[in-house]
């Protein structure tokens, strides 16, 4: 009985990770503790709570680890290209499952803690973005917290630069609307 | 491909504002203790999926499914030439399938890792490339016929990964490029080489190969058309107008193999 329970550890060891794999992962690791902290808040940008945030950054960043390599060669800019990745896993919604959250609960009682399930409360603006669709809310954030131009947000999208402006557009329209609206409504 | 035109601001404050909030302190989220240890250990999961996929699976399933793979985005295979408008004599039904298993799998390849895989495309890999007249091809003394001339006037090859004199060498540390790993290519004879079918070793300049799964496949071509389910797709070579990449997918939605090939040439005479 014994020796079944040392088995399963022979035959770990009996198939280890190639030098190189192990090698790619520390590099990969020291990335994402760098990282982490400025994509989690790009993703809260993007998906408009912590929760969906951290499932963008941790589905992307498993798959840039799966072959960072290739990524780091390729690109030569991992932290772009992940932003870039979450952009359109924000807008083709494929985020099924949803993951732990990699983000830290902070405890309630805390009295001097900001947190909040939503740190904006109910601040117009964040709120009029959260209801834009997807798309409109990812051109957006691409436009005003990247600072892209027009044709490196269709590149980024794989979108027209005529579907880019429409939906700018659109976005700028509706929260100039619900903006307005609400304030003008208000004693 | 100037990116710097920078459109003139919204005449409004309101772009001010969306700058003030995405700056703002309160976006910023804590990180947890674990994240960084969850992230990579999923990062591992993955690329072992990935590899079992590519080295296993792939390789057993890449003569089957290039096959399949062909006829879809297609290329007739010559044991199935389906083309029967031009009234040709139907060709050789019931060879070939065979002989397009890799012509090289007794001798051990190691499998691709992330450091040993090279780019297919934008024109080709290696001493190949879409285009080639074939009989330069043939001259490179590293093909091997793999299936009948087709009425179209379509062949198809398997690369080999040593030529037959190199083969004294130790089989153990190839001297040969692990591209042509499994590469099959096919050539009409008036276009020369219009498709290359790539092995586990190979990726596009976007990092897509074999085991690469549908999300990499949408970050890396967010224009490209997904299946819904298992089945193939095609996408634009950047770089090479006259090119696509054509993907075959299955049904939990993995690369399981891709070919470069000429957009406007095909073996449909």
């Amino acid at each position: 009985m014994v020796a079944a329970v040392d088995l399963p550890d022979t035959q770990q060891t009996a198939e280890p990770e190639p030098d190189v794999a192990s090698a790619g992962f520390g590099e990969f690791a020291e990335f994402v503790r760098a990282a982490l902290p400025g994509l989690l808040r790009y993703g809260h940008a993007l998906a408009g709570n912590p929760h969906d945030a951290a499932d963008l950054v941790q589905g992307v960043l498993e798959r840039i680890g799966a072959r960072w390599n290739t990524v780091v060669r390729r690109t030569g800019d991992p932290m772009a290209y992940a932003r870039r990745a979450m952009a359109n896993a924000h807008v083709s919604r494929w985020r099924r499952t949803r993951r732990e959250s990699l983000v830290a609960d902070l405890p309630d009682s805390d009295a001097n803690a900001v947190w909040q399930p939503d740190r904006f409360g109910d601040e117009q603006l964040w709120q009029a973005l959260r209801a834009l669709p997807p798309r409109q809310r990812a051109v957006i954030v691409l436009r005003y917290y990247d600072d892209l131009s027009e044709a490196e947000i269709a590149r980024a999208l794989g979108i027209s630069r005529g579907t880019v402006k429409s939906q700018a557009n659109k976005a700028m329209s509706t929260l100039r609307t619900r903006m307005g609206v609400t304030e003008g409504r208000e004693p | 491909m100037t990116s710097d035109e920078h459109e003139p601001d919204v005449p409004s404050d309101l772009g001010d504002e969306l700058r003030r909030l995405f700056a703002d302190d309160r976006l910023t989220l804590p990180v947890s203790q674990d994240a960084e240890t969850r992230v990579v250990t999923g990062a591992r999961r993955r690329r072992r999926h990935r590899r079992a996929l590519a080295t296993t699976g792939g390789v057993l399933a890449m003569a089957a499914v290039v096959l399949a793979g062909a006829m879809l985005s297609g290329l007739v295979h010559p044991s199935h030439q389906v083309r029967s408008a031009s009234g040709g004599p139907p060709v050789l039904s019931t060879t070939a399938v065979t002989t397009t298993a890799p012509t090289v799998s007794s001798s051990p390849v190691p499998a691709a890792t992330e450091d040993t895989v090279e780019v297919l495309g934008p024109d080709g890999v290696g001493w190949l490339s879409l285009g080639m007249p074939w009989q330069k091809a043939l001259a490179s003394g590293l093909l091997r016929q793999s299936g009948p001339v087709t009425s179209a006037g379509c062949l198809r090859y398997t690369v080999l990964v040593e030529s037959p004199r190199d083969r004294t060498t130790e089989p153990t540390t190839p001297t040969v490029p692990l591209w042509a790993d499994s590469t099959e290519i096919v050539v009409n004879v008036h276009d020369g080489v219009i498709q290359l079918i790539t092995g586990p070793a190979l990726h596009t300049p976007e990092g897509i190969g074999v085991g690469s799964s549908r999300e990499d496949l949408r970050d890396a071509y967010p224009k490209l058309i997904l299946p819904v389910h298992s089945g193939t797709t095609s996408v634009s070579v950047a770089g090479n107008p006259y090119a696509v990449y054509v993907f075959n997918i299955n049904s939990d939605g993995d690369v399981t193999s891709f070919s470069l090939r000429m957009a406007k040439s095909d073996c449909l005479g």
